[in-house]
Order: C-alpha cells, then sequence, then structure tokens
C-alpha cells in the first residue's frame, strides 16, 4: 500500500472552554515539511494541536449551541481536522499516520525507555522482534541508547523530551506534531533536536512544531504560523513576519559602563533614535533601523570610544511581536 | 519534490497495519503495565496477604484451634469477598485510566491507532489480572493453611474451593468493568468508588434476598453456596422468612456478565467521547 505525503486541513475549527473560545474558526492547511505554530502562551497552540492529533473534537466544550453557531458563522457544527480528506478524530487508519510529542513532562515513571518504546511499538502494531528492533533505532537516534535500561522517573528533562520524540517517530509517521519540544533542552541538545526536525522536514514528513520562542522556531523552518486569542494572525515565512515587525519601532539594550556618554552619542544621529531611555549600566533605544543601529555600535565599539559590552534585542520574545502586531 | 514522495510512500510501506483484536488488546494491556509503583504493588501484597499471615499466626499459635474449614468460609466470605477483593479491584479498577490522566500519559494510549472499544477491552483484562493474580493464590493459600492441621481434609472441599475461586474471579471481571467505568466517568472515581463498595457491599448486599441483588458480591457468594451448598455462604436472613434467595447458578452467571457486558460498553462510550483538550488552566482530560 501506498500514501502519498501527507495534508493536514483544519476547516474553520473552533473550540470552547466553557465561556472561553480557545480557538475561533481556524482555517489552515499543512503539507510536507516543517510549519512552526508560534504564539504567546495562552494563545491557543495547545488545544489546536491536540485537535489536530485527534485527542479532543472540534466545537466540544461550548456551554450551548448557541455559542458554536456564533463562532462558525451560523454553521451548525465547528469545523472539521482532516488527514489527506479524512476525519482524525476515532479514525485507526489517520492516527496511524501520525506522531505526536505532547508538552508536558508525562511519561511512565517506573518503565524504562526501552521498555516504554517497545509498548508503544506494539500499539502501533509492530511484532514483538521488530518492535524491540524500532525501539533501539529511534534510542540511537535520539542518543538515548546508553540510557536505555534506565527508569524514566530518574530522567532530565531533555532526556525526556528525547524519549517523547523517539516515541512519536517510532512508526515513521507522515504527520509529526510537536509541542513546546525545546521545552528544558540544554543547547547541544537543542541543537541535536532542531537537526532531527529539519532532517524530518527535508524527508517530506509533515511536521507542525510549537513555540511561543521565534528563534526556536526560526532554527528549524522558515514557515510559520501566528496563532493570537485562538485566531490565526499571521501566516507565511520568517522574513515576512520580520517584514511586519519592520514597521514598527524595535527595542535594543545596549551595555555599557558610560550610558550617559553613549547616549548622547546616539542622539546626535538623525532620525535613528526615536526614543531612548537610561538604565543602571545600560542605555534602551527604540529605534526604525535596527540594522543601522546596530552597524553604529560596532563603529563605536571598533573605534574605541565606547565601550558597549553587551546588544540585547528586547523584542525577540514573542510576547513583544504579538504587541506589536495586534496594537 | 519526487524524492520527498518516495521517501513518504517507502515510509507507508514500510509501516505495519494498526493492530486489531486479541493484538491490540494484548498491547494495551501491557502498554504502562510496568509502570505501577513499588509502593502501590507493595500495599496492594499487604493488602491481599494479611488474613494469610493471620492465618500463619493461628497455625503457630493456636495449636491448630481456628483452623478448619469453617474459618476458610468466614475468611473468605466476610474478608475477601465482601472486603478486600472489592478495594483491591477499586485500587486496579480506577487506576487503569486514572493514572494516566493523572501522569499526562494518556496521549500514548489514546493516540494509539487502536479502536476505543479495543482500548477498554485491554485495559479492562490487565486490571483484572492484576487483581486476581493477587487475589486467588492468597484464597489457594489460605484453603492450604486452614486445613493443614486435619489430616486428608484438603482433599474434602475441592468443589468448595472451585466455587470459591469462580466467584472470586467472576467478582473480579464484574467489579473491575463497574471501577474502571467510574475511573473513566468521574473524576474523583476513588471516593465513589469506596461509597458504592461500602454501601453495596457492606450494606445492601447483607440485607435480606430482594435487597442483595443490587450487590455484586451478593451474586458472587450467592453463586458458591448455589455451586456447594455450603451453609457459611447462605445469605442472611434475620430470622425471616422470605423464601429461597433468588436464582439458580445459571441465571447469577448471567447477571454477573450481563453487568460486565454493560459496563465495558459504558466505559467504551465515555472513551470515546474524551476530550483530552487542556487549555483554560486544566492539562487534563474533560469531558
Amino acid at each position: 500500500m501506498t500514501r502519498p505525503p501527507a495534508r493536514l486541513r483544519l476547516n474553520r475549527v473552533s473550540r470552547w472552554y466553557g465561556d472561553v473560545l480557545a480557538l475561533d474558526a481556524v482555517d489552515l492547511e499543512l503539507g510536507p515539511g516543517v510549519t512552526g505554530l508560534l504564539g504567546p502562551n495562552g494563545a491557543g497552540k495547545s488545544t489546536l494541536i491536540r485537535l489536530v492529533v485527534g485527542l479532543a473534537s472540534p466545537g466540544a466544550g461550548a456551554e450551548s449551541q448557541d455559542q458554536v453557531a456564533a463562532t462558525v458563522g451560523g454553521t451548525p457544527g465547528a469545523g472539521t481536522v482532516t488527514l489527506d480528506g479524512q476525519v482524525v478524530r476515532n479514525n485507526v487508519e489517520a492516527l496511524l499516520r501520525i506522531g505526536y510529542v505532547p508538552d508536558g513532562d508525562g511519561l511512565y515513571e517506573e518503565q524504562t525507555a526501552r521498555r516504554f518504546l517497545v509498548d508503544q511499538s506494539r500499539l502501533r502494531g509492530f511484532a514483538p522482534a521488530d518492535g524491540a528492533r524500532r525501539a533501539e533505532e529511534m534510542l540511537k537516534r535520539v542518543g538515548l541508547l546508553d540510557a536505555a535500561d534506565r527508569k524514566a522517573g530518574g530522567f532530565s528533562k531533555g532526556m525526556r523530551q528525547r524519549l517523547k520524540l523517539a516515541q512519536a517517530m517510532l512508526h515513521d509517521p507522515d504527520v509529526l506534531v510537536l509541542d513546546e519540544p525545546l521545552t528544558g533542552l540544554d543547547p547541544v541538545m537543542r541543537r541535536d533536536y532542531i537537526r532531527i526536525v529539519r532532517e524530518l522536514g527535508d524527508e517530506g514528513v509533515t511536521v507542525l512544531v510549537s513555540s511561543h520562542v521565534l528563534h526556536e522556531i526560526e532554527a528549524m523552518t522558515d514557515g510559520i504560523v501566528l496563532l493570537h486569542h485562538g485566531q490565526v494572525l499571521a501566516e507565511g515565512t520568517v522574513p515576512d513576519i520580520r517584514d511586519l515587525l519592520d514597521q514598527y519601532a524595535r527595542r535594543i539594550r545596549l551595555t555599557t559602563p558610560a550610558p550617559r556618554e553613549l547616549a548622547r552619542e546616539l542622539l546626535q544621529h538623525d532620525g535613528l533614535v526615536t526614543a531612548l531611555e537610561l538604565a543602571d549600566g545600560a542605555v534602551v533605544v527604540e529605534t526604525m533601523g535596527p540594522d543601522r543601529m546596530c552597524s553604529l555600535v560596532q563603529d563605536l565599539a571598533a573605534s574605541a570610544r565606547h565601550t558597549v559590552t553587551t546588544v540585547e534585542p528586547l523584542d525577540e520574545d514573542l510576547t513583544s511581536v504579538f504587541a506589536y502586531l495586534v496594537d | 519534490m519526487d524524492a520527498r514522495n518516495a521517501t513518504r510512500t517507502d515510509a507507508a510501506a514500510r509501516r505495519p497495519a494498526p493492530p486489531t483484536g486479541l493484538a491490540a488488546s494484548l498491547a494495551v494491556a501491557r502498554s504502562g503495565a510496568g509502570a505501577l509503583g513499588g509502593r502501590r504493588r507493595l500495599g496492594m501484597l499487604a493488602l491481599v496477604g494479611l488474613p494469610v499471615l493471620f492465618q500463619v499466626v493461628v497455625l503457630i499459635w493456636g495449636g491448630g484451634r481456628g483452623s478448619a474449614f469453617a474459618n476458610f468460609v468466614w475468611l473468605v466470605d466476610k474478608i475477601y469477598l465482601r472486603a478486600i477483593a472489592p478495594l483491591v479491584l477499586i485500587f486496579v479498577g480506577t487506576a487503569a485510566f486514572g493514572d494516566e490522566w493523572d501522569g499526562g500519559t494518556a496521549p500514548y494510549l489514546l493516540g494509539a491507532p487502536i479502536k476505543r472499544s479495543t482500548i477498554v477491552l485491554g485495559r479492562w483484562s490487565a486490571a483484572v489480572a492484576r487483581a486476581l493474580v493477587l487475589l486467588l493464590p492468597a484464597i489457594l493459600v489460605l484453603y492450604v493453611l486452614c486445613l493443614l492441621p486435619f489430616e486428608g481434609a484438603m482433599a474434602n472441599y475441592l468443589g468448595e474451593l472451585g466455587a470459591v475461586l469462580l466467584a472470586t474471579t467472576l467478582m473480579g471481571l464484574a467489579y473491575g468493568a463497574v471501577f474502571l467505568f467510574l475511573g473513566l466517568a468521574l473524576r474523583r472515581s476513588v471516593m465513589v468508588s469506596f461509597i458504592i463498595a461500602l454501601v453495596f457491599e457492606g450494606f445492601i448486599g447483607s440485607l435480606p434476598y430482594g435487597f442483595g441483588v443490587l450487590s455484586l458480591g451478593f451474586h458472587a457468594r450467592n453463586l458458591v453456596w448455589r455451586l456447594t451448598g455450603h451453609e457459611g455462604f447462605h445469605p442472611p436472613t434475620f430470622g425471616l422468612d422470605v423464601g429461597e434467595p433468588i436464582s439458580a447458578a445459571a441465571s447469577i452467571l448471567f447477571t454477573l456478565l450481563a453487568g460486565v457486558v454493560l459496563f465495558l460498553l459504558l466505559s467504551a462510550w465515555v472513551l470515546r467521547r474524551k476530550q483530552f483538550a487542556g487549555g483554560a488552566g486544566t492539562d487534563g482530560a474533560d469531558s
């Protein structure tokens, strides 16, 4: 049996929690490659992901049918989540093609990593010998072979994240859904994890990865979906989003032993600084030309007229991004 | 893109078919089975082994007094079937899914390409097996200890022993289904299960005929009485003339098995509708 690469489609999907609307008529279509799902905490990322993997139903959770109808423009129901045209929830065929790394730390604490993966392989239809072999391959791929026979209860956060990724990849899924997968990983693990995700995307797997940190997603993919208050705020590539950001002033913190002198120097450059704030041992500037500002700071540092120890963009976190886009 | 297509097509071809039937049930039963902590296993073992320990003490220090088949009947009827078996089954039945919600592992089970009804069946059989693997050997050992002082007596009551083991098994199947359903349907399932066990087994099951039909334990004990005729398992009459207790062994069997089927179907229905959506300040399952 052969199948084409997976296309995942969310068609006007809504989800309520009582009177709180977590997802509001979301339309989304995802194909092969990595797509980043970005949004601040509470944006609805995990809710969307659980709908994608069939753990929840679109439209459920509403206190009344009126709420549902209002959400989807009067259309009964509250959208569908389909994989190549098949509804995902309670659909064995669709679930077989999906791998999922949940958020949170949940693992069977008393089980070894190997036992966990072997059990998971059996749940996906592998024969015992094949399951054991596949578990071994996955342990190797995520770098957990040395810890294979240790109980998950003794694992660090990073090891847990890798074990969760291993179980999601066991059956070589067409769709891989990762919910905040880089949380708790040290830089080396993070680099390896990102490499694996990129490889999967290159292999044609449809990967959806959520995060609230822009640079994490940027390291994995160019394609992103911005989610805010349960709605898709923007969809496109990282440069597209950056173009959006360039319409707004950016804040940069410059750490220096002489903030007043540096501030005086910066203000001499017409139009570069739109606002300036002195802090203890630092200058926080707001500028419409972040690239020009960075060049200037480099020049100043090189000329030895000023000492600038760190240059820290204050707008990289998504809360700031969303504040810009929403305001 | 062609290379990508080829890679995914190969992957699809290599992927095994979704497990079904017995293989799927066994996979579900096995999953998470090794996760039961040592302390909890020890707690269950202590609970089930307490009457056995008591009988060992009686045997050593009692010099044979208090060791008789009547003792075995009393311990099985009053302690195992009325108290310990329901408690153990509350423990394993509600934990069959409750532990998954509490531990955040539910996505691994519910995300598997297996029908929800098969998941219920697998987890129920695992829970019942986990209870019976403790209860049945304990009852067997108790039988031996009670009859040890009497030469040749062990062979005399094998029929009764068989009936007790059968009744315990049936009770395990039925209570396993009830408590698994409660574990799925309710947030505070352990508390509710305790109340149900207390009210139905401790009180209603001990009332004269008529009321007892609402107790699974009553049916189990009644079955032993029907099969063996041993008075120790005779339902209480409180001196009232209430006629014959209900039904023949076959209809008791039917009642218990019908209860199993009913609660398993209800459990599958609940699990199929279960929402594991988190959000809004919660990260667990909501119905």
